[in-house]
């Protein structure tokens, strides 16, 4: 698949060979014309000492020197960012296959139905909980986390459900909720998360299949496995 | 002359390389909305302002532009500098339905820089959600789809 990218990168990769073709000649061009002038003007040169002559040759061999030194750095830069760029072009395609496997809706495209809105959520959710599951445990973080979330709901006193576990590993929260029929779901979440968001300003919410509502609470997004560059 | 054509040769291979197509969309706060009962925002020039005597809680909506896949989105807002400090929270679910929403959060007093969720649900909406204490007034938001 031809993405518009790989489309601007050929068109700029074959205006950069012509660039560089048109600048090598004309720099090859230019100093064969200093080299004829030089030779040609032989009334000129026999005004000038061998030592001049010979000093200007020098400088011309050394900006000829320098300029295909410079044209090797960069047709060594180019090669790199060819390189890279491939790199990144099999990278991408290897991922897009394997979000296309079956079972697997692609990141790349639209979930259309519902069937795959769940399908993709509960794998998403099931890549947290599994985060979460093979997590080592932090005992004095483990210990204050708990101790913090077991405060706020003290504070907060949930009418509406019931607090079934808190689990904390090093960077990670699980909360397991009953909540009661027509709870509010997000009144729920709030509670938690407004008031531990300096500690874990980040987290994820969801029912499972039990009806239970799980909330992981992290200390940030790359902890949930949702962070990156914009 | 010669090794200015090799860094326009240059620079442009490194952009398209590594530019993406990105999106941004600036909002007004008079975007936001009160998600406390009883209680509604004073909107004005730049921003919409609690009047009320304590705090509340906001809402405002963002729009994708770029709807079509699970991109990465990061957010700005934006808040006259009173020395309040405000928490705001980027959404990304509807809570209503009980599926999976995440959210990421900042706390801060004037300008807030969220962090970038880079796996984001295109069928759930986005919004910042963020206490707004009494006096307090937000002036703006900023989305950032790659």
């Amino acid at each position: 698949m031809q993405g518009p990218t790989s489309t601007r990168f050929r068109s700029v990769l074959v205006l950069c060979a012509v660039l560089l073709t048109g600048a090598y000649i004309a720099m090859k061009r230019e100093v064969a014309v200093g080299v004829s002038s030089t030779g040609g003007n032989s009334a000129a040169l026999t005004q000038r000492t061998g030592e001049q002559a010979t000093g200007e040759q020098l400088q011309e061999r050394e900006r000829m020197a320098l300029l295909q030194s410079k044209v090797a750095a960069l047709e060594s830069d180019l090669t790199a960012l060819r390189s890279d760029h491939e790199a990144r072009s099999v990278h991408g395609n290897a991922e897009a296959s394997d979000q296309d496997a079956p079972g697997r809706s692609s990141q790349l495209t639209a979930v259309q139905t519902p069937e795959q809105r769940d399908e993709e959520e509960a794998r998403i959710f099931g890549q947290i909980g599994q985060r979460f599951a093979t997590q080592p445990v932090d005992a004095a973080w483990s210990t204050a986390m708990t101790a913090l979330i077991n405060e706020q709901l003290r504070a907060q006193s949930l009418e509406q459900s019931s607090v079934e576990k808190v689990e904390c590993r090093s960077s990670l929260c699980r909360i397991e909720v009953t909540p009661r029929d027509g709870a509010d779901l997000a009144v729920i979440r709030d509670s938690f998360r407004f008031h531990l968001a300096n500690v874990m300003g980040s987290g994820a919410s969801k029912r499972d299949e039990t009806g239970r509502f799980i909330i992981y609470l992290a200390t940030d997004v790359q902890a949930l496995g949702m962070g990156g560059s914009p | 002359m010669k090794t200015s054509v090799w860094s326009v040769c240059l620079l442009s291979l490194g952009s398209m390389l590594f530019a993406s197509e990105s999106s941004a969309t600036t909002y007004a706060g008079q975007s936001c909305n009160s998600s406390s009962a009883g209680v509604s925002l004073s909107y004005s020039d730049f921003g919409a302002t609690n009047s009320s005597s304590s705090g509340i809680s906001i809402s405002c909506p963002l729009t994708r532009v770029k709807d079509g896949g699970t991109n990465s989105v990061s957010a700005v807002i934006y808040f006259v500098n009173d020395g309040k400090t405000k928490t705001c929270f980027l959404d990304n679910f509807s809570i209503d339905t009980g599926g999976l929403g995440v959210w990421t959060s900042v706390s801060g007093v004037s300008r807030m820089v969220f962090p970038t969720l880079s796996t984001t649900l295109q069928w759930q909406p986005l919004t910042l959600n963020c206490s707004l204490p009494a006096g307090s007034k937000v002036n703006g938001y900023f989305l950032a789809e790659s």
